[in-house]
């Protein structure tokens, strides 16, 4: 088999893995809670499924560990199903221990034999559990279990839609488990002709008859079967989709125009026809005996009028036409958008497992509920409140809900409670986060504050609850006694508030001293995002939408002509302009791009297409489209910007501008190639942050390669290991100096004669004597600092070397 | 010596100087006060919304040079201001930025980049004086005054609401025509 199909068989592998494992969780821990009640026998019923299913499905690609795994499992559950044993909570651990497992191996190659130490710890922890040596599974023929490339499956491209079976209670049918025949059979199988319970679609073995487990639960975490036929589909198949509908909206609005022109022409149509008339009667008079003339003059007059009618009926059913289609994007719009809705429930099956070992792990009883399960909402928003509501849930069981005793003392149930809410409320969608715990005390707050010196004992003294609560959001605020490992150490509220604001909601917290607390997360129902390609110009990292960019080449110098003073690449045949991005954006640099190996991307918006050269594609990623700022109205060549997970600012380009302004840049001073490096390196050695990143800008956008170093020792480190053609440095900074690190510089034979300029705030004359004489060649005041006349130097000094 | 009388009304007068002075003084202003460069400035506490250490600054391109870049400030996007640019100060000095003092407005997101950060300054508010006019100085619109170590005291209002706060840049390049159509440049 082809590694690209092998490829997608290991990824279908695994999402039907995670299906299973978030079933098999759910299912475990409501075993666990409630082992005696009436769901239990249907719980094991399933989770016996499950590893029997997963058991043969990993067989058959050849992951053997996993199989090992299930297998055991299976047994158990079988000994159970028939009622040969019964349900003890060791073997609820074993087994979500043994789904731990499985999390594991799936993780990157799925052929992870049981030999691998993961395996084996897990099988000794089952001898352990049960006694007795662990017994072998029935191994089926070797050659069939060796590599996916040799085990037969039935080939399943990823655009035949699988149609999954509601949840049944037929008994495991050995029979419709594919057991894999010998390996030349491979086209058989393809062939062969799919078992009668089936759709006509060969689905691949992992089917099997138990189809996709239930993911519906009520508040008590139980699953329950939900009849609805899914189909499942690659996100990214989603994106494509919605870029599409994006972009239909654009032609859309192309179309609004067009009606504007057309109902133009029908008034330029109808002042024509009036003057001809008028023009008319005013002839009628003159030429009155050549009546041939007047004819044809009121012929030429009946026929504009008759244009006139028909250009206003055009316009009519050219309007109409384009309300239909406005409606009937709208709804697509809308119905792709509802495509990326998934049910709340998702986000939380990890959720009780965390809360079940975290509690443990701390010695409370904690009860994990979930209402609202079935809410919709964005799959982006999903994803992007996974991390607010895991500090949440840790926040509220280290420091909210109490150990047992000091329940029991206040009166309180043994058990704490957390509920995790989700609903609609208008517009948005708001997830609450609530503990019976202990509340916040504000009072701690007001003194913690205080203690921090985040305001005077005064203005503290006078500021209400709602005031002292906003400080819990503040960055390296905790009021809990000792840090933990876990939620401690003052990080946690301020995350939450940020992840908020970057999903454009907002965080509200409500708490009542010794009765619990909550939080309220709110925020609007659709994300606007994009799939976005991050590429690197110059010393920016900047975002253009995957959509625009039709591919990205590496280039040599071949790949090149010059046509009418102009560079273009040939693609298939066409010319297709060249240009560096950066010029693009700043019409006055000018880039000379090494002929070494050069990095462009084909950017199409459809009509025309532009090739931009850049430094580095960094990835494809989906991004926030966040606009500017009211301020600003338009910016030519941005769409917006986003910030990334790293918390970094990126600019979204305009596709549509770079290449309506690429494709009028003047001729001359266009990017030339040329060979070898030219670009000068300046290396920066400055303790002070923001003057570092200052000079670094200034240098890097005057087209410096910059290196810094934070003190003097941290600078002969760098230029032990990297050339540079001039060094600028601050004077005082800690650990050598810069007069020092002179010294050391022309002491040293590799790099005696580099050149230095010294950049500080010391006026005196006597540090100026001794930074000359230990051999700098230049010596700059901050406060006379020039930008332009430094720059000059600059490049003066880097010349001459 | 002072009889009891004397006594009495030298408190009394010493009393009403006092009072005085206090009068002279009138209201009591806040001021936060600053260094762009080697110059130093002042803004009144409730112009200001916040402030913070400068963290990564990223360039806005095809906007005036007096925007230095977008922020992101608390999952925001703050747009940072060089005041000097904006203000066509021509004065030597390094742009180094070490803070950003956010500006309280409803309306936009905008902080200026400031190298220091001095501590909150307490007059009164007739020791504030009226700024120096002096030519290729700063246009008097965008001061409130000066102290008396002639640290010029900002009119945040002013820079907020000057024309060239809002960046339109019409549409774009070949303004002339329409929208739907592009004209080839040759």
């Amino acid at each position: 088999m082809d590694p690209e199909k092998a490829r997608k068989l290991a990824n279908l592998f695994r999402a039907e893995v995670k299906d299973h494992l978030a079933a098999l969780s759910d299912n475990l821990l409501a075993l666990e809670k409630q082992p005696e009640a009436a769901t239990s026998k249907s719980a094991v019923e399933e989770i016996f499924r499950s590893f029997h299913t997963l058991k043969g499905c990993s067989r058959a690609l050849g992951a053997k560990g996993i199989e090992v795994i299930c297998h055991r499992l299976e047994d158990q559950f079988s000994q159970i199903r028939s009622g040969k044993r019964a349900i003890d909570p060791g073997l609820v651990d074993l087994s979500l221990k043994g789904l731990d497992a499985v999390r594991g191996l799936q993780e990157t190659e799925i052929e992870v034999p049981e030999t691998d130490p993961r395996v084996q710890e897990f099988l000794g922890l089952v001898s352990v559990a049960l006694g007795g040596s662990p017994r072998p599974p029935s191994s089926p023929p070797r050659a069939t279990t060796t590599t996916p490339a040799q085990a037969p499956v039935p080939t399943v491209s990823m655009s035949a839609p699988v149609v999954e079976e509601t949840l049944s209670s037929k008994p495991p049918d050995p029979k419709t488990i594919r057991n894999p025949p010998p390996s030349d059979a491979t086209k058989q199988v393809a062939d062969e002709s799919s078992p009668p319970e089936k759709a006509s679609i060969p689905p691949p073995p992992c089917r099997g008859e138990s189809a996709r487990p239930a993911v519906a639960s009520d508040a008590r975490g139980i699953s329950i079967p939900k009849a609805q036929e899914t189909i499942r589909v690659a996100a990214d198949k989603l994106d494509s989709l919605m870029n599409r509908v994006g972009e239909l909206v654009i032609s859309k609005i192309k179309t609004d125009q067009r009606l504007q022109d057309i109902q133009a022409v029908v008034s330029s149509v109808g002042r024509c026809s009036n003057s001809f008339v008028t023009l008319q009667a005013q002839v009628a008079h003159t030429i009155g005996e050549r009546l041939t003339s007047l004819r044809e003059w009121q012929a030429m007059t009946k026929a504009l009028r008759s244009l006139e009618q028909r250009v206003t009926i055009l316009e009519r059913d050219f309007g109409s036409d384009i309300a239909r289609m406005s409606l009937v994007s709208r709804d697509l719009e809308e119905d792709v958008r509802n495509l990326r809705l998934l049910p709340f429930s998702e986000l939380v099956g990890s959720f009780h497992r965390m809360v079940r070992d975290l509690a443990r792990e701390l010695g409370k009883k904690v009860a994990l509920q979930v209402e609202g399960g079935d809410t919709e909402v964005d799959k982006g928003i999903l994803e992007g409140l996974r991390a607010p509501i895991l500090h949440l849930l840790r926040n509220a069981l280290d420091h909210g809900i109490e150990p047992v005793e000091e329940r029991a003392q206040k009166g309180k149930p043994r058990e704490g409670c957390i509920i995790l809410r989700a609903s609609h409320r208008g517009m948005r969608f708001v997830v609450e986060v609530s503990d019976d715990g202990r509340g916040i005390d504000i009072e701690r707050t007001r003194l913690r504050a205080g203690e921090l010196g985040l305001y005077s004992r005064e203005r503290l003294a006078q500021m209400e609850s709602a005031d002292l609560i906003e400080l819990l959001f503040r960055p390296g605020f905790t009021t809990a006694s000792r840090v933990t490992e876990i939620s401690g150490r003052g990080v946690g509220m301020d995350v939450v508030a940020e992840r908020m604001t970057r999903l454009n909601g907002t965080v509200d917290l409500q708490t009542t001293l010794g009765r619990g607390t909550t939080v309220c997360l709110s925020m609007p129902l659709t994300l606007i995002t994009t799939q976005a390609l991050l590429i690197r110009s110059g010393s920016q990292m900047l975002a253009l939408p995957t959509a625009s960019v039709e591919r990205t080449l590496e280039l040599g110098k071949d790949d090149i002509r010059t046509v009418d003073n102009r560079q273009v690449l040939l693609l298939n045949g066409q010319p297709v302009l060249l240009v560096s991005l950066e010029r693009v954006l700043d019409s006055t640099k000018s880039r000379k791009l090494t002929s070494d190996s050069i990095r462009a991307l084909i950017l199409s918006d459809g009509a025309r297409r532009v090739a931009l050269v850049t430094d580095e594609i960094v990835g494809e990623q989906e991004v926030v489209h966040k606009s500017l700022g009211k301020q600003y109205a338009r910016v030519r060549n941005v769409s917006g910007a986003t910030i990334l997970g790293t918390g970094r600012v990126v600019i979204i380009l305009n596709p549509h501008d770079l290449i309506r302004n690429a494709l009028g840049l003047k001729h001359a001073d266009s990017d030339t190639v040329t060979s070898g490096h030219e670009t000068r390196r300046v290396l920066v050695v400055e303790d002070s942050y923001g003057t570092r990143t200052y000079e670094k800008e200034i240098l890097e956008s005057a087209g410096f390669e910059v290196f810094t170093a934070v003190d003097g020792l941290a600078a002969l480190d760098v230029l032990a290991h990297q050339p540079v053609d001039l060094v600028v440095a601050d004077i005082e900074m800690p650990r050598l100096d810069g007069i020092s690190l002179t010294r050391r510089i022309r002491e040293n034979l590799s790099y005696a004669k580099l050149p230095v300029v010294l950049v500080t705030a010391m006026e005196s004359s006597e540090y100026r004597k001794a930074g000359l004489d230990a051999g700098a060649d230049v010596y700059v005041l901050k406060q006379d600092f020039d930008q332009e006349i430094f720059l000059h130097m600059l490049r003066n000094l880097t010349a001459r070397s | 010596m002072l009889t009891d009388n004397d006594r009495i009304l030298k408190e009394r007068a010493a009393q009403l100087a006092a009072s005085s002075v206090a009068e002279q003084q009138g209201e009591l202003i806040e001021l936060v006060s600053f260094s762009i460069g080697r110059e130093k400035y002042a803004l009144m506490v409730d112009e200001i919304r916040e402030i913070q250490p400068v963290t990564e600054v990223t360039p806005v391109p095809s906007v005036p040079g007096f925007v230095r870049g977008l922020m992101n400030l608390r999952g925001s996007l703050l747009t940072v201001l060089d005041l000097h640019e904006f203000l066509s100060v021509k004065r030597p000095g390094m742009r180094d930025a070490s803070r950003v003092i956010v500006l309280a407005s409803d309306e936009l997101d905008v902080g200026l980049a400031v190298r220091e950060v001095f501590d909150l300054v307490r007059i009164g508010a007739a020791s504030i004086l009226q700024p120096l006019t002096i030519p290729d100085g700063i246009e008097p619109r965008f001061l409130q005054g000066m102290l008396t170590d002639l640290t010029l005291i900002i009119n945040a209002q002013a820079i907020l609401m000057d024309p060239r706060m809002i960046i339109d840049d019409g549409h774009g390049q070949l303004a002339h025509t329409r929208s739907g159509t592009d004209g080839e440049v040759g």
